[in-house]
């Protein structure tokens, strides 16, 4: 990533930056075992957690149509 | 221009409060409900990730672009910082989650609280618009999305994209990590492993998003899309085959080159054979619905499969299901110069690709 000085003057850019940093970070500090948790924690089947991922999907097409 | 930006901040507070109550709702709500329930849990959580994550990843993005016309910034070096954030949290996951999973939903509260601050505190307003900012186009509309559902070409995007990447990312997300885990004698040091690797994946892959731009410009658009898939299968297929955690971890870093690949690919594909003024309205039908809703027909069956025949013959079944979309593709796909609607490729000229910058999917 090439940041110039003119950037970091950029408030907004900061601003930005820093919302999209928290918020990756927020999700990637658990999301990236979600699977394992609901195998491993809850003692979930794979079908039982496939219809996890099915329900989530759906339930994120609706939120994106509307 | 100024209401939707405010109206777009207060939907990004919305999901910033939404991630805050992580940790309450994971602990007291959605974790005994899936115990003792399993039906209300499934409900719950489908009802409560879209609006603090899996939906709102996109109006995040959306926002921070909008921002960037505005104020005059490169949409890119925002996004980029959101895929280190995931990356160096992902870096931590695997380690704090052998002590106690709840801490890992109590970080996610904390950073959800920072990013509720950061949105009421941090105030862009003094920051002076960029030169010449124009009126960006609004978020496509239900209508314009069943319009394009009219164009023939769209569908042969919409299958291959469910076949393939789909396919992939049900295998990725929702079977690989239980997989990876149980290759190692002691399953906390798999969960170890398995973070550090995540989080090597999430860095390697920001630096093949600057990369596979200069490859398209040599190979061609079609030749992209048809490597990302060739590697799909490649590493589903060798963690069918293999059981050496060592072969596995670097099969799995495919992973990092194939992402940019598919993705930019499908990106310029759709502005290459389809009017560029539809591109927004393109990438969301045939690129992020298409997607989820693969996942929505898929992802169950193939868990009870996973259950009837095993991590390994699954993915062989996977890897064949990704290879027959690949074989098609080679014949469905549009040549680079055939059909071209939209912005032409020129091979190894000046031509850039547009580029999007997104390293999360499910």
């Amino acid at each position: 990533m090439a940041i110039s000085g003119r950037l970091l003057k950029n408030g907004a850019y900061l601003q930005s930056s820093t919302t999209l940093f928290v918020f990756f970070a927020g999700w990637g500090i658990w999301w990236s075992f979600f699977a394992v948790w609901l195998e491993h924690g809850l003692g979930l089947s794979g079908g039982q957690i496939g219809t996890v991922y099915s329900v989530n999907s759906f339930t994120t097409i609706v939120a994106l149509l509307f | 221009m100024q209401d939707r930006l405010v109206l777009k901040r207060n939907l990004v507070i919305v999901a910033s409060s939404v991630m805050a109550c992580l940790a309450p709702f994971v602990l007291f709500i959605y974790q005994p409900l899936l115990q003792n329930a399993f039906g209300w849990g499934v409900l719950a959580g489908a009802i409560y990730l879209p609006f603090g994550y899996t939906a709102a990843v996109g109006l995040l993005e959306a926002f921070s672009e909008r921002m960037s016309r505005t104020y005059g910034f490169a949409y890119g070096q925002a996004r980029g910082w959101g895929s280190l954030g995931y990356g160096v949290a992902a870096l931590f996951t695997g380690f704090i989650f052998t002590v106690n999973p709840a801490i890992n939903f109590f970080l996610g509260s904390a950073l959800g609280v920072l990013c509720l601050l950061v949105q009421i505190f941090w105030k862009t307003d003094h920051v002076p618009l960029a030169p010449g900012h124009t009126e960006h186009p609004p978020a496509p509309t239900l209508r314009e999305m069943a319009d394009v559902l009219k164009l023939k070409g769209l569908w042969v995007v919409i299958g291959f994209v469910i076949f393939s990447w789909t396919f992939y990312n049900l295998y990725d997300n929702q079977m690989f990590p239980n997989f990876y885990a149980g290759l190692f004698e002691n399953e906390d040091v798999g969960i170890h492993t398995y973070g550090i690797l995540n989080s090597v994946q999430v860095f390697a892959e920001a630096g093949c998003m600057m990369l596979v731009p200069l490859i398209m410009r040599r190979v061609g658009v079609r030749n992209i899309l048809l490597m990302g898939v060739s590697l799909m299968c490649l590493r589903i297929l060798g963690s069918a085959v293999f059981d050496d955690p060592v072969v596995i971890s670097c099969v799995k870093m495919l992973h990092a080159i194939e992402v940019p690949l598919f993705v930019l690919g499908i990106f310029r594909y759709l502005t290459l054979h389809f009017p560029a003024a539809l591109s927004a309205t393109l990438y969301m039908v045939g690129f992020e619905i298409a997607a989820q809703l693969g996942n929505v027909f898929f992802a169950t069956p193939f868990g009870y499969i996973r259950d009837a025949i095993g991590f390994q013959s699954t993915f062989l079944v996977i890897a064949g299901v990704v290879a027959c979309a690949g074989l098609w593709a080679f014949f469905a796909l549009k040549k680079d110069d055939q059909d071209v609607e939209g912005d032409p490729f020129i091979r190894s000229g000046r031509s850039g690709v547009t580029g999007v910058v997104k390293t999360v999917r499910q």
